[in-house]
C-alpha cells in the first residue's frame, strides 16, 4: 500500500516534470518562431517599398526619348509577378512558397539591374533630378533589402539551431508542421548587392 | 557522464567565441568623440572643430551626429560594415534611434551616410544621396577637410528643417523629404566623461570573465553532485532540477550582464536601430 503510493507519487512527479519541460521547450520554440515571423514582416515591407517605387521609375524612363522599351516592360512584368504573389502567411515555414517568393523578387532584381545598366546610355535622363532621386531611393531600398534578408537569415538560423538540437528536435517533431525548419535566403547575384551605378 | 557533457558544452562555447573574434575587419568599439579620425585623413584642427560642433549640436537638439574616418572595411561591403557599426555603437537615443554617422573610408575611397530609423523621414535616401553627390567632387579634388565639413553643414541644415543649400542648379527639384520627424522634447542624455572608457571596458571584461568562470565552476560542482536525470524524462535534462538548459540560460544571462557592463561607460546613446537607410558614394 505504502509502497504503491510512493511508486504512484514518483510517477506523478516524473510526468509533471516531463510536462513542464515540454512546456518550456515549446515556449522557447514559440518565442524564436515569433522572432522569425516579425523579421519576415520586415523583409516583406522592404520588398514592398521597392515594388512601390517601380511605377514611378517606369513612368520616368518612359518619358525619356527612345528609351529601350523592352527593358522597362520587363521591369513592369517582373513587378506584376511580384504583385500577384499571394502566398499568405507562413512563408518562412513553407520551402515551396519561400522559393516562389525568392524567385519572383530575384526576377525583379535582375530586371531592375538591367534597366539601370541601360540607363547609362541615356545621360540626359540620368542627369535629371527626378531620376537621380529615384535611383538613390532604389539603391537605398536594395540596401535595406540586403540588411533585412541578412537579419532574417540570422533569426532563421537561431530558430533552426534550437529546433534541430537534441532534445528539442523531439518536441518540435511532435508538433508536426507547426515548427518546420525555416528556409534561408541564398545569396544571389544582383540581390545581395545594390546595383552599383556610377554617380 | 554529466562532466563529459559539460566539458563538451564548454568547448563549444569557447569555439563559438573564437569564431566571433575571427571576423575579418572587426567593428571597433564605440567612438569616444563625435568626430573620430585615426587615419590622419583630416587635419587635426578640422577634427577638433567638427567634434566641438557636433557635441554642441547634440546637446541642443538631442540628435547624435557622428563623423567616423576609418581606413577600410576590408572584404566586407561598406554598407554591411556601417550598419553593423551603427548597431554596435548604439548611435542615437534609445527608442528614438535619431542618430546619423558620416563614414569615410579613405583607403577604399568610399563614404556613406548611415541614418537611424528615427531620422529616415527627415533625411530620406534621396537627400542623403544628394549630400554625398555634393561633397564627392571635393574629395576627388583632394580637399577632404572642406568635403567633410560641408557634408556636415548640409546634414545639420537638413536636420534643422532648412531647405538644403542649393549648390547645384538642379537643386530646385521636387521635395521628396516628406514630413519632418516629430521631435520629441526629450531630456538630453548626459554622457559620462569618456576619457577612461578604454580602461572601463577592459576592467568590465575582466570582471565578466571572472564571474563567468566562477559560475561555470559552481555549476559543474553542482551538477557533479546531482544524480543523473531519471529515465523517461528524456525531453529535457531539466529533470534534475537544475539542468542543462537552465545552466545555459544562466551563463547566457551572466554573459549578457557582463557584456552590457563592459559596453557601458562609453559613448553609446542607446539607439542604434537602422535598417540600412542612407546613401553611399565613392570617389
Amino acid at each position: 500500500m505504502n509502497r504503491g503510493l510512493i511508486v504512484l507519487g514518483g510517477f506523478v512527479v516524473i510526468v509533471l516534470i516531463a510536462v513542464m519541460s515540454l512546456a518550456g521547450t515549446y515556449n522557447r520554440l514559440v518565442t524564436l518562431d515569433q522572432a522569425v515571423q516579425s523579421q519576415w514582416a520586415q523583409v516583406e515591407s522592404v520588398y514592398q517599398r521597392r515594388a512601390d517605387l517601380i511605377p514611378n521609375l517606369v513612368a520616368t524612363v518612359k518619358g525619356a526619348a527612345n528609351f529601350e522599351k523592352s527593358t522597362y516592360v520587363a521591369v513592369a512584368e517582373a513587378r506584376s509577378k511580384v504583385g500577384q504573389l499571394n502566398l499568405g502567411s507562413g512563408v518562412p515555414n513553407d520551402p515551396a512558397a519561400f522559393a516562389k517568393f525568392s524567385a519572383a523578387q530575384d526576377g525583379l532584381s535582375s530586371a531592375l539591374s538591367r534597366l539601370l545598366v541601360v540607363v547609362e546610355k541615356y545621360p540626359d535622363l540620368k542627369a535629371t533630378q527626378n531620376f537621380s532621386d529615384l535611383q538613390a531611393q532604389l539603391e537605398g531600398t536594395e540596401n535595406r533589402i540586403a540588411v533585412e534578408r541578412r537579419r532574417f537569415n540570422e533569426a532563421a538560423q537561431t530558430f533552426n539551431t534550437t529546433r534541430d538540437s537534441f532534445p528539442t528536435v523531439l518536441v518540435a517533431g511532435f508538433f508536426g508542421s507547426r515548427f518546420n525548419e525555416k528556409a534561408y535566403f541564398k545569396s544571389q547575384a544582383g540581390s545581395e548587392v545594390a546595383p552599383q551605378v556610377k554617380l | 557522464m554529466n562532466a563529459v557533457r559539460w566539458l563538451f558544452a564548454l568547448l563549444v562555447l569557447i569555439g563559438l567565441s573564437a569564431a566571433a573574434n575571427a571576423a575579418d575587419v572587426p567593428i571597433p568599439p564605440s567612438p569616444t568623440h563625435w568626430a573620430t579620425d585615426a587615419t590622419g585623413f583630416l587635419a587635426p584642427q578640422t577634427v577638433v572643430a567638427l567634434d566641438a560642433r557636433l557635441r554642441a549640436y547634440e546637446s541642443s537638439s538631442g540628435h547624435q551626429v557622428l563623423v567616423y574616418v576609418a581606413p577600410t572595411t576590408g572584404a566586407t561591403p561598406t554598407e554591411d560594415w556601417t550598419v553593423r557599426a551603427f548597431a554596435r555603437w548604439k548611435v542615437g537615443r534609445k527608442g528614438l534611434d535619431d542618430g546619423l554617422v558620416l563614414f569615410v573610408f579613405p583607403k577604399d575611397r568610399k563614404l556613406r551616410i548611415e541614418v537611424g530609423y528615427g531620422l529616415e523621414q527627415t533625411i530620406p535616401d534621396a537627400t542623403a544621396a544628394r549630400i554625398i553627390r555634393d561633397i564627392t567632387p571635393e574629395l576627388k579634388a583632394g580637399k577632404p577637410d572642406a568635403a567633410v565639413t560641408s557634408g556636415i553643414d548640409e546634414i545639420l541644415a537638413v536636420l534643422a528643417g532648412e531647405p538644403r543649400p542649393a549648390r547645384d542648379s538642379a537643386a530646385a527639384g521636387k521635395n521628396l523629404d516628406g514630413p519632418r520627424a516629430s521631435s520629441v522634447p526629450n531630456p538630453v542624455p548626459v554622457y559620462p566623461d569618456t576619457g577612461s572608457s578604454r580602461f572601463g571596458e577592459f576592467f568590465g571584461e575582466a570582471i565578466g570573465i571572472l564571474i563567468g568562470l566562477l559560475v561555470v565552476a559552481g555549476i559543474i560542482a553542482l551538477i557533479m553532485k546531482l544524480p543523473d536525470p531519471p529515465k523517461g524524462a528524456y525531453i529535457s535534462s531539466r529533470g534534475s532540477g537544475f539542468g542543462f538548459f537552465d545552466a545555459l540560460n544562466l551563463i547566457g544571462g551572466i554573459a549578457s550582464i557582463a557584456g552590457s557592463f563592459s559596453g557601458g561607460g562609453g559613448f553609446s546613446g542607446g539607439g542604434g536601430s537602422s535598417g540600412g537607410g542612407g546613401a553611399s558614394g565613392s570617389w
